[in-house]
């Protein structure tokens, strides 16, 4: 068999040994920014094709949520609202600005408006939105302060560890149910408060603890 | 098994066992021969066997494909998060009977057998009985209409249940 590797490559081996060193060294470096980078885009506003702003409508003209996502309460989806839905009052209301002028065409060419999307769990994941808002789980509690937000942001990082946060100990996190629409909605100051209010709702919910971190509550 | 069999020269394969070592395997004293004859028989008869004997991977490859393949599973993992551009498409001008994300019942009948059946029609994510998307409706013996999905549940009373 003829030599393949010619003298000179003797050095090569050193250097890669050495590089080799510093290219792990690199990447032990590398991985903890990676790692904090923002992947998730939590907090992020995302564009829209209409300049709907959620703090004038749900702060200064005083909206219900369910007034645009009607279907929260009953579906899985919050849904968003139809172009018709946008018409109630805009048929009348600032129809000469120039926000409004997309939401117009869409009514008047009956072509839907496709919207961002800004949440966006995996296939895989059931998730539903009445059962939440039925038991207690404050719209404020996943999506932020929604009534501040002029662009809406992801405001939570919606992976799976986080979902079994409040999964796993949901006395921390419930509310009553006359609150779950509260945008200002506000804990009991002490800890020991809210496990007690959160153990009555559990109770009175009649939430079962123990399903809600089977596997199959949400993969089904 | 060949014409190649009646010419095998026995003293050429003793000649060529004797400088092996170690384990060597064989699945006939043809292939142990290896004359130019059983290769062409081989060929003709057997192609995908031919080719092992012929140019068979060996362990350097089977070694080198080995470590690539796993080095480029890892690869199933890269992709983008699932923010990917996707849309929310809503309605324009929502029926007042839909509910995004539950299906819609509606109590209707087919003809069966001469006779006019009661059902209950499911129809997921797709238009009721709308001005704009009619389901059609066909008897229970033939597939049901691929949009919207219509489950055929019999009864004597129709029955509906509101979503």
């Amino acid at each position: 068999m003829p030599q393949i590797f010619p003298p000179n490559s003797n050095t090569l081996v050193t250097w890669s040994i050495f590089g080799g060193g510093v290219f792990v060294l690199l990447l032990l470096v590398a991985l903890p920014f990676y790692a904090r980078m923002n992947n998730n885009r939590v907090g992020v506003p995302v564009e829209q094709p209409v300049d709907f702003p959620h703090n004038l409508h749900v702060t200064q003209v005083g909206l219900d949520c369910r007034y645009c996502h009607s279907t929260v309460e009953t579906s899985n989806t919050a849904s968003v609202p139809s172009t018709e839905t946008c018409m109630t009052c805009h048929s009348q209301l600032r129809v000469n600005t120039p926000q409004l002028q997309a939401v117009l065409a869409s009514w008047e060419t009956d072509t839907p408006i496709a919207w961002n999307r800004v949440h966006n769990l995996p296939e895989f994941v059931y998730f539903d939105h009445s059962v939440h808002v039925n038991n207690g789980v404050g719209c404020s509690s996943c999506h932020g302060q929604i009534d501040e937000m002029a662009q809406i942001w992801k405001n939570e990082p919606m992976t799976m560890g986080w979902c079994l946060d409040c999964h796993r100990n949901p006395e921390t996190q419930l509310r009553p149910r006359s609150e779950v629409l509260n945008m200002s909605y506000t804990y009991p100051s002490d800890p020991g408060a809210q496990l007690a209010l959160g153990t009555e709702l559990v109770e009175a919910y009649h939430i079962d603890t123990d399903r809600l971190i089977d596997c199959s509550t949400c993969h089904r | 098994m060949s014409d190649a069999s009646k010419n095998l020269d026995f003293a050429q394969i003793r000649a060529r066992l004797a400088d092996k070592e170690g384990p060597a395997y064989w699945r006939s004293l043809d292939e142990l021969a290896d004359t130019t004859e059983f290769r062409e028989f081989l060929h003709k008869e057997f192609p995908r066997q031919a080719a092992p004997l012929d140019n068979g991977i060996d362990r350097r490859d089977f070694l080198k494909l080995l470590g690539a393949s796993m080095a480029l599973a890892g690869l199933a993992a890269c992709a983008r998060p699932p923010l990917a551009n996707e849309k929310i498409v809503p309605y324009v001008r929502k029926d007042e009977e839909i509910t995004p994300g539950k299906p819609l019942f509606y109590a209707t009948a087919v003809t069966y057998g001469g006779y006019a059946e009661g059902v209950l029609a499911e129809a997921i994510r797709a238009g009721p009985p709308s001005s704009k998307a009619t389901p059609t409706i066909r008897p229970a013996a033939a597939p049901p209409a691929p949009s919207p999905r219509l489950r055929y549940l019999p009864s004597t009373t129709p029955t509906a249940r509101t979503p």
